[in-house]
């Protein structure tokens, strides 16, 4: 596992999980991964690899059907995997926040953005009422909104999508938190707002030194954004480094295979490889083997 | 230049809204699609795409404007006149989660237009012509019995393909087909169709937002916002040296996967540096 | 996948023979194999078969009164009687008897009401999801209107314009009823009229017929046996409800609603007269839930994943 260049803010150590509706097939294969201080940390997979699974993990709402099997989260000294409810859920918001994946389920419907946004203040950083809708109004101002007054008066529906993700994103930063976990922020947006999300979320991480975990499926977003990567297949890290390493020389089949299959606008006839049946295969024999590798260890320490 | 196949010209639909108020979805659009050809059409939300694909399938009516097909005009035709036609314009969709029908076996599913146009006489006839096809799009011959939820999402968009050849048409449209799609299964069924196209000699109308997927198959593309066509051309040529500023913005926010410390900053709605684009597209 | 799937398999003749959805012989293996529809449908055939052989099956005649024997315990307790197995109520009569002869009442309706109002309903439901506009707004407006009379009311009136007996009640629950199904039938359309694959079936050339009962039906057909088994056990307590204030058959003929009004008055006497009845009812009704339940589950592909 390759480390960052800064002090690590939150490391993910030998995180393993499975599901219980599906005979107990491993959902997570030992992953870990470090991010550092002000570090944007690229998660990247297809789907069903498990990065949502992590995100979750992190945030302590992992669904009843999977189960965590071993490691550990470690996040300002402490596990949170082993952080009871209370503590958890204090971190919440305050220390770890999300950006949630689809803007428009995110927000609750028959509420202001006004009250979606002041309940998170008063209630992490105690603010009264008058405080923390100045402060509201300070925060969309920082993420660009021209009119905040107008947002803050506004229902979800009455604003674009772009628009609602730039409230998630107000809503998110807005606590100061020290790490975000950006859940696959611009897959529902328009390519011209996606840019103008990324670039948001870039100067406001860096303005605050926040660490993002910056989850996707898309190479392109996170090789624009993201300083570090970790390429995941079936829970299992595939691939880590820093971003023009894994780009411009993986060293994994699987890797340089996502890479090929992506479409370039630059260069006519790409796009069209899929990932070679015999990568794959590979692949899941590497898996197959780490697997049998895991039960027999398991199997030893319980013999003896 | 392929012989035209389809072409529309002016096409202008409105929406009535509940107020009364009416909203044009589309503006005077025009498009022609040649025989054997691909043309993509690209926009982001609102630009009307996929109104346009509607309309030319005649699934939506155009309050003006021309749709000749084969040379005919086709615009004004009523259902009963258009049947015939059908067999010769078909579409695959986004979702074939819901384009499916979740009740009917996938057998079902791509038997019956067999049977409906009279490819085959018998069901067991028209069950050897679906064999076939799903030889040709990769999927095995036990699909007929599975229901869509049975299948993944690359399995049911290659049964969609399947559906839209089966009565092998001149012309296809692909509405937002690959959007769902992990990039290994976009770029296994982009490579299909683009087979099926040569092979059947297809005129395929693809609509997507995504330009890069569109570079890959299409010859021609053409660039829609808010109802109207923005720009039109071989793809090689619109993309080295978009005419116009909206292209050249949609084309600079696609986000390649290199690392491009400068591309962040470049705004997208301003006309982007020249050297910041330059080295974008190397 | 699916390029080295499709090498591993070969070709199969089975295939071809197989022909487009489930047959007879599966659908009936797969019903059989749900506890919910081999116990509440056992029971329902169960009922079917004691309402029409009830004169063979009845240990007496429901009719007979034998005022010595009046308000006789079931068997098991002090002072019973043999051959009276749940007992007799004040005039005598056999209760086991009446409630056998009782199922003839509450089974026709049930499945004579439901049924047609079931097909009633679904027909103007599709017509107006599928169709909207002006077909629509007249079926909408139509049921808006009709369900704003109380029931209640719309029966007793009925029932005092054509008189008593089995028509009137089933008339008076069709009547009412249909507007249900029309409803909930009419919402389940339009939201699958809306999906690509009605879209699709129009692209492809199918007539609207062909869509509305090939395509939409099928996906409708859940919600449809739902309603359908909820209201064949409504039918069962409306027509005891009817029976209980005289508005349903004649008193000649055993009714469970009549029992119930009978058992009523001598609750304290004879507490298994009015118990009886009761038990009845409530089975037959959590047994067409039940059945309409498993039903719904093991013939929808979608719900049996």
């Amino acid at each position: 596992m390759s480390t960052p260049a800064t002090p690590s803010r939150l490391a993910i150590d030998m995180l393993s999980a499975i599901s219980l509706r599906d005979g107990n097939r491993p959902v997570l294969r030992q992953v870990s991964l470090d991010v550092g201080v002000g570090e944007v940390h690229g998660l990247v997979g297809e789907s069903g690899a498990g990065k949502s699974t992590i995100a979750k993990a992190i945030l302590g709402i992992v669904p009843s059907q999977v189960k965590l099997t071993g490691g550990q989260i470690g996040f300002e000294g402490r596990d949170l995997l082993k952080l009871p409810t209370g503590e958890l859920r204090a971190l919440l918001g305050r220390d770890i926040a999300l950006i949630p994946q689809d803007p428009s389920t995110a927000l609750n419907p028959s509420r202001r953005i006004e009250a979606q946004i002041t309940d998170g203040l008063r209630l992490k950083r105690g603010m009264s009422a008058k405080e923390a809708r100045a402060r509201a109004y300070a925060l969309l101002d920082e993420v660009q909104i021209r009119d905040p007054a107008r947002v803050l008066a506004s229902y979800p529906h009455q604003l674009s999508g772009g628009m609602r993700q730039r409230v998630l994103i107000a809503a998110a930063f807005g606590l100061e938190p020290k790490l975000v976990i950006a859940d696959e922020p611009t897959t529902a947006l328009d390519v011209t707002v996606q840019k103008q999300i990324l670039r948001l979320i870039r100067s406001l991480q860096s303005r605050h030194g926040t660490s993002v975990l910056f989850v996707s499926h898309d190479l392109g977003v996170v090789a624009k954004i993201c300083d570090r990567l970790t390429v995941l297949y079936m829970g299992k890290v595939v691939e880590q480094g820093a971003t023009a390493d894994v780009l411009n020389a993986p060293r994994h089949a699987y890797t340089k295979a996502l890479i090929a299959a992506n479409p370039r606008y630059d260069q006519p006839d790409t796009g069209l490889e899929p990932t070679p049946p015999q990568v794959i295969a590979e692949l899941r024999a590497e898996i197959a083997s780490f697997d049998a590798h895991v039960a027999q260890a398991g199997a030893g320490i319980s013999h003896g | 230049m392929a012989e035209d196949l389809l072409v529309a010209r002016d096409i202008t639909v409105a929406y009535r809204r509940p107020g009364g108020a009416e909203t044009p979805a589309l503006h005077g659009v025009g498009i022609r699609v040649g025989k054997g050809e691909t043309v993509g059409i690209v926009g982001e939300s609102g630009s009307g795409k996929t109104t346009l694909g509607r309309a030319l399938l005649g699934l939506v009516q155009p309050s003006r404007g021309s749709i000749v097909f084969d040379g005919s005009d086709i615009t004004m035709l009523d259902e009963a006149a258009r049947r015939p036609l059908r067999r010769r314009m078909q579409m695959i969709f986004q979702d074939p989660m819901s384009s499916l029908n979740p009740r009917h076996t996938i057998g079902r599913i791509l038997t019956a237009p067999i049977l409906l146009h009279g490819l085959a006489a018998t069901p067991a006839a028209a069950l050897a012509l679906v064999h076939d096809i799903l030889d040709r799009v990769g999927l095995v011959r036990g699909t007929i019995e599975r229901y869509s939820h049975e299948l993944s999402g690359g399995q049911r968009q290659r049964v969609g393909i399947a559906r839209a050849i089966a009565l092998r048409p001149d012309f296809v449209l692909a509405d937002e087909i690959v959007s769902g799609l992990d990039v290994s299964t976009q770029a296994q069924v982009l490579r299909l169709l683009q087979e099926l196209t040569r092979e059947m000699h297809l005129a395929l109308a693809f609509i997507s937002h995504d330009l890069s997927v569109i570079r890959s198959i299409c010859q021609r593309v053409l660039v829609m916002r808010d109802g109207e066509v923005v720009e039109e051309g071989p793809c090689d040529r619109v993309f080295a040296a978009p005419a116009t500023a909206y292209t050249r913005m949609l084309i600079d926010s696609i986000p390649l996967p290199t690392v491009d410390p400068g591309w962040l900053d470049a705004a997208p709605d301003l006309a982007p540096a020249a050297e910041g684009a330059a080295a974008a597209r190397t | 996948m699916s390029e080295a799937e499709a090498a591993r398999v070969g070709v199969t003749r089975a295939d071809i023979a197989a022909g487009a959805g489930p047959r007879a012989a599966s659908i009936a293996a797969r019903l059989l194999r749900d506890p919910k529809v081999v116990i509440a449908g056992g029971f329902i055939v169960l009922l079917i078969v004691l309402a029409i052989a009830a004169p063979l099956i009845a240990p007496k005649d429901p009719l007979d009164q034998n005022l010595m024997l009046a308000n006789v315990p079931p068997a098991g307790f002090a002072d019973a009687e043999p051959g009276y197995f749940v007992g007799t109520d004040d005039l005598g009569r056999d209760v086991l008897s009446r409630i056998i002869f009782g199922t003839r009442v509450s089974l026709t309706v049930a499945f004579v009401a439901a049924g047609l109002a079931c097909v009633i309903g679904t027909l103007l439901g599709l017509l107006a999801g599928f169709l909207g506009g002006f077909v629509d707004t007249v079926i909408s407006r139509l049921v808006d209107l009709w369900m704003a009379f109380p029931p209640v009311l719309l029966s007793i009136l009925l029932i005092a314009v054509i008189g008593t007996g089995l028509h009137s009640v089933i008339a008076a629950i069709v009547i009412i009823d249909w507007t249900r199904f029309c409803r909930v039938v009419r919402t389940e359309t339009k939201s699958q009229a809306q999906m690509d694959y009605v879209v699709a079936a129009r692209t492809i050339g199918f007539s609207g017929r062909a869509i509305l009962f090939r395509e939409i039906l099928p996906n409708v057909m859940p919600v449809l046996i739902a309603l359908l088994t909820l209201e064949m056990g409504i039918a069962v307590v409306v027509e005891a409800i009817l029976s209980f204030v005289g508005l349903s058959v004649s008193s000649d003929t055993p009714t469970w609603g009549g029992m119930i009004a009978e058992g009523r008055q001598t609750v304290h006497e004879a507490w298994w007269v009015l118990a009886a009845p009761l038990v009845a009812l409530f089975a037959t009704v959590v047994a067409f839930n039940q059945l309409g339940d498993g039903l719904a589950r093991s013939l929808d592909p979608v719900m049996r994943r």
